[in-house]
């Protein structure tokens, strides 16, 4: 079996992957026909256990993230987002200078961050709410996760596509399903 | 498995299995600097720590401060598994 290194420095001179940033991956050619394959593959699979298929945003409000104790979890994980102030002097060093730190000094601050999961949306979404049965939903969504500088091209990238399938229910049924074997 | 045997073997776990090649821990070392355990990892660490002592962490346990290092993971569940005689020990 190819290492990953040596598929990645393949598709690399093929021209056919490319970083724009560390952790953040461009794909085209075979390997994004691939992907997408895969993708279909994965849906398809989802599918069997649900058709309540979400499109959800590709960021989330930190209230969210604080009712779901994110932040008291694994916060450093986090990628937040940002925009530029609507101010003049900021928006003329911008575009005079777009170097990193002009950029930083002319941000506002976050009001949302990037995904960190999908099912967050899900859960948001249904709070507040009650449900006779237990409801499974699949979604799938861009994720960020920002792993330090241990990025690993094609296996641990800052951004990647995740697809879950959530299950709300009683502690019984969500066990249930979580050890069940998949449905044929 | 009391306290110190769950070091020992999660460390050694640890080294053979979730860290990247040439990169060795001991019971002190940050699992989180740097990216060295990342966000998939770590659910093979929660998982490896409930299997060796017998428990379910909750949800509410699962912070990183527990999991900071090896000696905190044990300071925070085996030294409760021990006493609870490897029941859930958050229970």
């Amino acid at each position: 079996m190819r290492q990953r290194d040596d598929i990645v420095g393949a598709l690399r001179a093929r021209g056919e992957l490319w970083d724009v940033a560390p952790g953040v991956t461009a794909l085209r050619g075979d390997a994004a026909a691939l992907l997408r394959d895969l993708e279909r593959a994965i849906a398809t699979l989802c599918c069997i256990e649900t058709s309540d298929d979400w499109r959800v945003p590709p960021a989330i409000d930190f209230a969210t993230l604080v009712r779901a104790e994110y932040f008291a979890s694994f916060p450093h994980w986090l990628t937040v987002a940002s925009h530029l102030r609507d101010e003049e002097d900021a928006l003329r060093a911008v575009a005079e200078r777009g170097e990193p730190a002009v950029l930083r000094e002319a941000s506002a601050a976050p009001k949302a961050a990037l995904n960190p999961a999908v099912c967050y949306h899900v859960y948001a979404a249904l709070a507040r709410t009650s449900i006779e049965q237990a409801r499974i939903v699949t979604a799938q969504a861009e994720c960020w996760r920002h792993e330090g500088t241990r990025h690993a091209t094609l296996e641990r990238g800052w951004a990647f596509t995740m697809r879950e399938i959530v299950c709300i229910g009683s502690a019984t049924t969500r066990t249930r399903f979580s050890s069940a074997p998949p449905s044929a | 498995m009391d306290h110190s045997t769950f070091v020992v073997r999660t460390v050694a776990w640890i080294n053979a299995t979730l860290v990247p090649a040439g990169v060795t821990v001991d019971a002190d070392t940050p699992l989180f600097a740097n990216g060295l355990i990342n966000s998939i990892r770590v659910l093979q660490l929660i998982a490896w720590t409930e299997h060796a002592l017998d428990i379910r962490i909750p949800d509410a346990r699962i912070r990183m401060d527990h999991f900071r290092t090896v000696l905190h993971i044990a300071d925070t569940f085996a030294s409760a598994a021990t006493v609870a005689g490897g029941d859930d020990a958050a229970a």
